[in-house]
């Protein structure tokens, strides 16, 4: 078998990169493990609405649970912010039907998708690497390649296959766990996203209502990878502290999101890496669909230059393109995840009750120096030595 | 870093609790040495790789997983 570009993952990054090349008439193969692509997913399912127009995605409505008006961020006493607006700013999907719709846009574009089908390692020869191995039910299979595509999730084994220094430490991982639930005797407005942040609710992270009905939702958490109790204890800990009975439980999710940065070389000779193998996420909000998409844009288009050209060495400008946009907006990010989760429960109400909704639309674009300095004025935060500090360190 | 520990860490042995776990790959993303891999959805660990960090047991979203001490020779 023999491609200009074989992709292994069929998750956000890899169908977005195989139908764009597909789409300009390189000859591409995406492989997934899973037997059926989408399932299962890891991820509360939030998508803002431009992205479907900016990475060319139809509004298909088998894929979308609901729309979204906006997000409310709740402090560990209770204080509410919220962010909402009069259209609809996001939807919930269901990524069993997203991700196979996404490998469906691929295969309709030209590309040749191989569900149920492993990579198991490199194809090297003459100190090169020229494919990948993989295996389809048991079957081995030796597939050829000018190109190698790793988005094959945070576990990623073909980047570290390639040499390239992928380890996470526990530190850098949030721990995630969700279930799909109806929520019975709990208030929520099913028109918005739902974000309780504190200490004791979820150490670094925050528990998320994703409403998919008026009564169904995403219900999940993350929290830091190296906390001794899991994710799951804080889940069924806040439940319980909500009187929420978890009676009907759809479905379990369970995952690890790479929150602690990128990686610094994004390919390796002939190999390139996006999505959560390049560790491609919002540190703030864990989120990473939007991310990858972007990700997989940039590499798509040098991945052609670099095919057009015969020059694989242009591949480096995927790396230096991305760092320069989506890396340098994504270390702004990490700089306030890092100041958040020094703060404790009073700073976090603080923080609150101090900002106001266009501060924290702000804050999540990574804008924050204006608002740090905003909030440095702020009677409710002058009280809190540490935090000041916190914020002078970081303007 | 792992790299920069001066005394050996006590030796252990990881075990999956295969019922728990969900092979969601936290594990393998936090192991520095690929001791840990999932492929044909089994769970597999390689003793000799493990440098008995315990990343993996602190990772897990779960509780899946445990490190059994292991006697010294």
């Amino acid at each position: 078998m023999r491609y200009d570009v074989v992709v292994v993952g069929a998750g956000i990054a890899g169908p977005i990169l195989a139908r764009n090349l597909a789409k300009q008439g390189f000859d591409v193969l995406m492989i997934d493990k899973k037997a059926e692509i989408g399932s299962p997913k890891r991820c509360a399912e939030g998508l803002g609405i431009g992205n479907f127009k900016k990475y060319d995605i139809p509004l298909d409505k088998r894929f979308i649970n609901r729309e979204i008006y906006g997000a409310a961020i709740y402090s560990p006493n209770g204080h509410k912010l919220e962010l909402r607006y009069n259209r609809v700013s996001g939807v919930i999907l269901e990524r069993k039907i997203f991700d196979k719709m996404l490998a469906y846009y691929a295969g309709k574009a030209g590309a040749e998708v191989m569900a149920k089908t492993e990579a198991t390692g490199l194809i090297r020869s003459d100190g090169k690497i020229k494919g990948i191995k993989a295996r389809h039910e048991g079957e081995p299979l030796e597939i050829h390649a000018d190109i190698i595509v790793a988005a094959d999730g945070v576990e990623s084994r073909v980047a570290r296959w390639a040499g390239i220094n992928s380890f996470l430490p526990p530190h850098e991982l949030d721990s995630a766990y969700e279930y799909e639930m109806i929520l019975e005797g709990f208030e929520f407005d099913p028109d918005m996203i739902h974000l309780y942040f504190g200490n004791e609710v979820a150490p670094r992270g925050y528990v998320w209502i994703f409403p998919k009905d008026d009564d169904r939702a995403n219900v999940g958490i993350g929290i830091n990878g190296d906390n001794p109790n899991t994710a799951k204890y804080y889940l069924e800990k806040w439940l319980k502290e909500n009187n929420i009975k978890g009676s009907k439980i759809l479905e379990v999710n369970v995952g690890g999101v790479p929150v602690g940065g990128f990686l610094k070389e994004l390919t390796k000779e002939n190999v390139v890496v996006v999505g959560d193998a390049a560790r491609q996420v919002n540190p703030m909000h864990g989120g990473g669909m939007a991310e990858a998409m972007e990700a997989a844009t940039i590499a798509s288009k040098w991945i052609s230059r670099a095919l057009e050209e015969g020059d694989l060495s242009l591949l480096e400008n995927y790396t230096t393109e991305w760092w320069a946009n989506d890396g340098e907006r994504l270390m702004k990010v990490l700089e306030i995840r890092k100041i958040s989760e020094k703060l404790s429960d009073d700073e976090l109400d603080a923080a609150v009750q101090a900002l106001s909704g266009a501060d924290a639309e702000k804050l999540a674009a990574g804008d924050y120096r204006q608002v740090f300095k905003t909030l440095i004025k702020h009677p409710k935060i002058l009280l809190k030595p540490k935090m000041l500090k916190l914020l002078r360190e970081a303007l | 870093m792992v790299g920069g520990f001066e005394m050996p860490l006590p030796k252990v042995k990881i075990d999956v609790i295969r019922e728990k776990c969900y092979l969601c790959g936290s594990c393998v993303a936090v192991c520095p040495k690929e001791a840990i891999i999932i492929e044909n959805d089994e769970w597999m660990f390689f003793q000799e790789k493990c440098i008995s960090c315990k990343f993996c047991v602190l990772a897990c979203p779960v509780g899946a997983l445990n490190a059994i001490p292991l006697e010294e020779e």
